[in-house]
């Protein structure tokens, strides 16, 4: 079903459909909350809240605005809300690298042997994007892994576009540093 | 040809490079000109020698410094395949004589693949179930549950044309059937609707003149009955007033006996107080019979 057709039937009240948009974006929406509050618990609570505010907010959603950056944009807000009233943020190094640190990728298709690189891999991108700051991991999240455009990160955060492609960029940088040094450390 | 254009051709000279007619022009004038042979001669003898990997580093650091930070200012556009022509050219020129820039280059070529597949990180199973407790209408309790059922009708696009007929079918089983209820509502109505507003003044004001007649007829019995207790009730206090004032007497002596000290004055006057109370109250009562107010006054 198209996203218009969905987005129409949850603002009429339809359960099911309404159903049917969680399902398609409970990863997206679970992955964001995840970069963010770089917890599995937190980020639960915090994809929790932000279907809510969603679900509440859908009669106010403009149809000729695009449904993603918006859905992004309330999910920002929902956990730099939450980050405000969190008191106390583990180190990045302390996550735990299991199984079970929420890190499953919606997509694991691939073979073992290439599950485990990925697994591996994003693992290593997520310890080094713990060691970046607040500002260029929110970068990173918005514009690498959300895919936003420039355009649309430079409305989200009320900057100019120059502004926000050097703050990319050096972004970008820094995080391929840290990249590099979890890479060649022992 | 001149000196400038044989000085512009002298690189190509010495690499072999020269198409043959430019070869022959610059020959010709190299042979008619001193510092223009003297000068090829010194470019053929200069042979490249490889000056190590850290010169050019050197001569950056005492010149313009360093040209890491603007290779890497560039590095996001070359790995995205957005920068071409000489800058492109500039920067893995860069690139080759830099590891730890190349370095970077290699990580940001890793990261451009993997770091889109996060944007999908699957929850935990219950996640969707719960979700959907926090949100659907069918869990919701009590007021909350009636109240968004109300949103949800209210908000269907017909809502106003199904409300009115239902109103209409509801009026019609209450009033215009056999069994109806109500049935004989509408009729009532619609007299009550006819009546004139001045015939029901003129009604209204029957009740106040019966009010009149009934006052008229017993308003002076009543008035009478409360003059006959009136005279009764100060025929009874009369002979009370003589008492009384016998008492207020009997009771200034005692307080004067007692002040100066006469105790046995003060006793026998608060005999006499007694017997004044005594009197009073039976009188009161209807107990004794009426005493002369002036037989004991001294």
């Amino acid at each position: 079903m198209e996203l218009a057709e969905l987005l129409k039937r949850c603002r009429q009240g339809d359960e099911l459909a309404w159903e049917a948009l969680v399902r398609q974006y409970q990863s997206r929406v679970y992955g964001l909350a995840f970069h963010f509050m770089r917890n599995p618990e937190e980020a639960r609570d915090a994809a929790q809240e932000i279907f809510v505010k969603l679900y509440r907010g859908l009669g106010s959603f403009n149809e000729t605005e695009a449904f993603l950056p918006w859905m992004l944009r309330l999910g920002r807000n929902v956990c730099l809300d939450l980050l405000r009233r969190r008191k106390a943020r583990p180190p990045a190094e302390d996550l735990s690298l299991d199984r079970d640190d929420g890190l499953e990728l919606a997509d694991e298709a691939a073979g073992p042997e290439r599950a485990a690189e990925a697994s591996s891999s994003r693992r290593l991108i997520h310890r080094a994007l713990g060691r970046m700051s607040d500002t260029h991991r929110e970068m990173i999240v918005l514009k690498e892994i959300e895919g936003l455009k420039l355009e649309e990160i430079a409305s989200m955060l009320g900057l100019p576009v120059g502004t926000v492609k050097s703050r990319s960029n050096r972004a970008r940088l820094e995080l391929a540093r840290a990249v590099r040094a979890l890479r060649t450390s022992p | 040809m001149t000196c400038d254009r044989f000085e512009a051709l002298l690189e190509e000279m010495t690499e072999g490079r020269l198409p043959a007619d430019l070869a022959r022009l610059a020959e010709e004038h190299a042979a008619g000109c001193a510092a223009c042979r003297d000068l090829a001669a010194l470019a053929l003898a200069a042979e490249p020698i490889d000056p190590g990997a850290t010169l050019a580093a050197d001569v950056l650091a005492r010149t313009s410094g360093p040209a890491c930070e603007a290779a890497c200012d560039r590095l996001g556009d070359l790995v995205d395949g957005l920068l071409a022509g000489r800058d492109r050219e500039l920067v893995e020129l860069h690139l080759r004589g830099c590891p730890e820039c190349d370095s970077i280059r290699a990580s940001m070529l890793w990261l451009s693949t993997r770091l889109a597949p996060m944007a999908e990180i699957s929850p935990d199973a219950r996640f969707l179930g719960d979700v959907l407790n926090a949100t659907s209408a069918r869990r919701a309790e009590g007021a909350g549950r009636l109240r968004l059922w109300w949103a949800r009708l209210a908000q269907r696009p017909r809502f106003a044309l199904e409300a009115a007929y239902v109103a209409a079918l509801v009026v019609w089983l209450l009033t215009g059937t056999p069994a109806s209820p109500l049935r004989g509502m509408p009729r009532q109505a619609l007299e009550l609707a006819r009546v004139n507003p001045i015939e029901l003044l003129e009604d209204s004001v029957q009740p106040a003149a019966l009010g009149r007649q009934v006052w008229s007829a017993t308003g002076s019995r009543v008035v009478r009955r409360a003059d006959e207790a009136s005279e009764r009730a100060a025929g009874r206090l009369a002979p009370v007033a003589g008492r009384t004032g016998l008492l207020g007497l009997h009771a200034k002596q005692m307080v004067g006996a007692l002040l100066s000290g006469n105790l046995s004055e003060g006793a026998a006057r608060l005999e006499e107080v007694s017997a004044d109370v005594k009197g009073i109250w039976n009188e009161l009562t209807g107990t004794a019979a009426p005493i002369d107010p002036n037989a004991q006054q001294t």
